[in-house]
């Protein structure tokens, strides 16, 4: 039986857990298809991480990379933020195009044409529909997701928003770390879900965690 | 003497006093405020997440929010011997990462951060002497508190200094 607060938190780790597995399983297979590849997944883990770690963390403060960003709501609601590094994302473009990205010296948005940019807000939303799906089957919540949103910057600042809604129920972030690999190639980075507060008693409700 | 650069990480502030200097990496929709006392050298600078502890009550720390950060750093860095009439600021950050729509909260928390920012440095009566606040791009800042200057790094931008 669930006595302690500690056992409750591994039990919702747990749970958290089994919903980044199969998010995972669901995004390898989906990006596999986009990118016409056979594509692996790591072994997933949740991360509890304090604010001021995040950045570093997910690669750090000031280092460049491709963040996207789903708003979800419905019976959870929130964020979700993908972290590709400049170097994944590139690869994406070329296993899609053939071809590096048209303005490799630049590193910001414009490194991208519209078209690149278009495909790898693509990627965004396959990656975060296969964890929305998974979060929606393990627990039977409705959850609607937004259209992608891309921003190519620091990946301190690009986190920054999201970090302040973490902010207004807590000082830690919950970061699913589940990598894909193309063979020994990775192509995608780590993912943050921000579910705010009632959000989170929804999911631990719905599976009977609490 | 060797110069070290302190970070002051999100939800953070730090004082310092030359050849230390001070900066805060990547900051997007966060605000970093720098205070200094010209005269007596001494610094501080604090990185902001949200605009008001007011919005969400107690429990939460308090170098979190403009209102109570900053007033918590101005108390900090008298107390490591600066004078208060003296007390200068300079600030910078509060962008907007993503084009979001308009009613969500993360398309304005730039915004209402910079602008709490403000009204808190008027409300104890510090001069903010320069600002670079807005926008849609990251920033990095190093705040020399020998000189009082700031240095702003964004990616594919000349580097500027307020």
């Amino acid at each position: 039986m669930i006595d302690t607060s500690a056992n409750i938190d591994d039990i919702r780790k747990d749970a958290l857990n089994e919903i980044n597995n199969i998010g995972a399983g669901n995004a390898a297979t989906a990006m596999a298809a986009f990118l016409g590849r056979t594509i692996r997944q790591s072994v997933p883990k949740v991360l509890t991480v304090p604010l001021s770690d995040m950045a570093r963390v997910l690669g750090g403060a000031d280092k460049v990379a491709v963040a996207g960003l789903v708003e979800i709501n419905g019976d959870v609601s929130g964020y979700f933020v993908i972290i590709q590094e400049i170097g994944q994302a590139d690869r994406i473009v070329e296993m899609v195009t053939g071809e590096a990205p048209v303005n490799i010296e630049r590193m910001s948005i414009l490194r991208y044409s519209d078209f690149e940019a278009s495909l790898l807000s693509e990627t965004v939303n396959i990656i975060c529909g296969s964890y929305i799906t998974a979060t929606s089957t393990f627990t039977g919540l409705k959850i609607r997701a937004s259209i992608p949103y891309l921003c190519v910057d620091m990946i301190g600042s690009v986190i920054s928003a999201t970090a302040s809604e973490i902010g207004k129920t807590g000082d830690f972030a919950l970061i699913f770390e589940s990598e894909l690999y193309n063979d020994a190639e990775r192509i995608s980075g780590k993912l943050i879900l921000i579910p705010d507060q009632k959000s989170c008693n929804n999911i631990m409700l719905s599976i009977g965690v609490i | 003497m060797i110069k070290t650069f302190l970070s002051v990480d999100i939800a953070m502030m730090k004082i310092a006093k030359p050849p230390d200097q001070l900066c805060s990496l990547g900051l997007g929709s966060c605000v970093g405020v720098a205070v200094y006392d010209p005269v007596a050298k001494i610094g501080g600078l604090i990185h902001i997440l949200l605009p008001s502890i007011k919005e969400l009550g107690p429990g939460h720390s308090r170098t979190k929010f403009a209102d109570s950060g900053i007033s918590d750093l101005v108390d900090a860095i008298i107390k490591a011997g600066a004078s208060k009439p003296r007390l200068k600021a300079k600030m910078a950050g509060g962008a907007t990462m993503f084009s979001v729509s308009s009613n969500s909260p993360i398309a304005t928390i730039g915004k209402r951060n910079v602008e709490s920012c403000r009204e808190t440095l008027a409300c104890l009566g510090i001069e903010l002497v320069a600002e670079d606040t807005g926008g849609n791009s990251g920033r990095t800042i190093y705040f020399d508190i020998e000189t009082g200057s700031l240095r702003i790094k964004a990616v594919d931008k000349p580097e500027k200094i307020i």
